[in-house]
Order: C-alpha cells, then sequence, then structure tokens
C-alpha cells in the first residue's frame, strides 16, 4: 500500500488522527506524512514588512512545533513518517496534495484549532470531505 | 484495527466502499462487517390503511438482495465477512452500531442511492461524520 496524509494543527483531535492513521499505516504497511498547512493571512496594505515578518516566523514555528508533537506520536510507535508544511487555504492544498499517485488517502481530525467547541465538525475537515478525490478518514 | 463496518446500499459508491475496505481489512486480518439500513417509512397520519408489515418485509428483503448482490460483484476473499440488515434511521443506526460492536472503521461511500448527482457528499456520508465516534473512511 501507498502513502497516507495526515492533516495535523497540533489540536487534540489532529493528534488522535495521528494515532489512527499510525494504527492504520502500521496494519497496512503504508508510508506517513503529517501536513501542516500554514493559512493565507490577509492583512492591510500598510502593515509593517517587520509585522508581516514576525507573522510569518510564528506561524513557521507554529507549524514545527505541531507537526513535532505529531512526529513524536509515530516515533514513540516505532514507525517513522515524513513532514510537510504547506502554503495556503487547507482543505484545497490537502485536497491538492492528494492527487498525488503515492497517496492512497488522507487522515483528518473531526475538528481542529478554529472550530468552536460546539461545533461537531471543523470547517476545513468539511470541506475537504466535499472536494478531496482521495478517500478521508475524519477520526473524533 | 480488527473490526470494520462497511456501510452498504447498492450504490456505486458503497460498492468502492466495500472493495476499500476489503484492500484494508486483508494486510490487516481484520473482520468486516456489511450493513444495510432500512430508514422508516413514514406515511401521513391519514393512512392507517398502509400494509406497514407487508412495506417493512419488502425493504427487508430488498436489503438482504442489495447485500447478495453486493457479494456477487466482489471477487472471493477469504476474509471473514459478514452481513446484517437493520431497520431505522440511517447514519444514526450505523454510528450506534459501530458504538455498541466496537468497531474499529467505519467506511461508506460518499454518496449513495439518494444523493442528487451534482450533491458531493451524500446525506448519510456527511451525517455519519458528525454523529459517529468511531473513525469513519469516506470513499469517493
Amino acid at each position: 500500500m501507498k502513502t497516507l496524509l495526515v492533516a495535523v494543527d497540533g489540536s487534540e483531535p489532529s493528534l488522535k488522527g495521528v494515532k489512527t492513521a499510525l494504527e492504520l499505516a502500521r496494519g497496512v504497511g503504508a508510508q506517513l506524512e503529517l501536513v501542516y498547512v500554514i493559512p493565507p493571512v490577509l492583512l492591510p496594505p500598510s502593515t509593517y514588512a517587520e509585522t508581516i515578518k514576525k507573522l510569518e516566523e510564528a506561524n513557521s514555528a507554529m507549524a514545527k512545533e505541531a507537526l513535532e508533537k505529531g512526529k513524536a506520536i509515530v516515533v514513540a510507535g516505532g514507525a517513522q513518517c515524513d513532514l510537510i508544511t504547506m502554503h495556503g487555504a487547507p482543505a484545497e492544498s490537502l485536497a491538492d496534495l492528494a492527487q498525488a499517485e503515492r497517496v492512497w488517502g488522507v487522515v483528518i481530525g473531526a475538528k481542529g484549532h478554529n472550530a468552536l467547541s460546539r461545533v461537531l465538525l471543523g470547517s476545513t475537515t468539511d470541506r475537504l470531505m466535499h472536494i478531496c478525490a482521495k478517500p478521508v478518514l475524519v477520526v473524533r | 484495527m480488527k473490526k470494520i463496518l462497511v456501510a452498504v446500499d447498492g450504490s456505486d459508491a458503497s460498492l468502492k466502499g466495500v472493495k476499500a475496505a476489503f484492500e484494508l481489512a486483508e494486510p490487516l486480518g481484520a473482520q468486516v462487517t456489511l450493513v444495510t439500513v432500512v430508514p422508516p417509512i413514514i406515511l401521513p397520519g391519514d393512512a392507517p390503511w398502509a400494509p406497514m408489515d407487508e412495506i417493512n418485509r419488502a425493504e427487508l428483503q430488498r436489503a438482504e438482495r442489495v447485500l447478495s448482490e453486493t457479494l456477487a460483484a466482489l471477487e472471493r476473499s477469504t476474509l471473514d465477512v459478514s452481513t446484517q440488515v437493520l431497520l431505522g434511521p440511517i447514519a444514526e443506526t450505523l454510528s450506534q452500531l459501530a458504538q455498541t460492536e466496537d468497531f474499529d472503521l467505519v467506511v461508506v461511500g460518499s454518496t449513495g442511492k439518494g444523493a442528487v448527482t451534482r450533491v458531493l457528499v451524500g446525506s448519510v456520508a456527511d451525517r455519519l461524520i458528525h454523529t459517529c465516534l468511531k473513525p469513519v473512511l469516506v470513499i469517493r
């Protein structure tokens, strides 16, 4: 079997998704790729370059931290994974990456950081379900 | 992952779902349960003459036929496969079964019989990922 993409944003459901993906990947002999997508930030044109730079640095640091958290789970389970950081709209970026020949499907938490606690399904997950051409595994 | 539940309604997407489930179950050595749920038929209150027992019986028979046709459409495998027919609201009944019988994974086709073709994700798949506490794999 091929590769499973795992959407990771560092949130609790996304880390649960890593655990489920790991279990599945070990069972079927698949590769794991953890993906963090940094969404575009819309700023007024008058924003200082310095502010933008700081924001980008903060985003990269968050991506790294989230991916490392995910990787730690995979490594603790005695497996390996690749880490990928992308820039763009989260669901669209994941769906694009899933188009790759090597990808069997995408694993994603039912909700990420942005979802209000009373929302049952995150917007990225919902959107991905609708646009992804490959199987999507939703983990709660 | 030892127990996989697959929702079957006889649609192309559900057949794809069964194939994907088999593909995963083989290396996992998992047990596969194919389930067809017959939704309750709601008739207007002024139709007390409706032969409900007969209608339900016919629907349950149809469900059995869908399951045997699905199995017939697949290549023979060495997998441990069982089938089940249930009566109730589709997504809720599947969620409940997944919970009470402790399935590790629920597989569902993205569009079933009921979906209008232009709708990308069927209402059952959509409802299932909102209500099911177990991982749900949506196959397009």
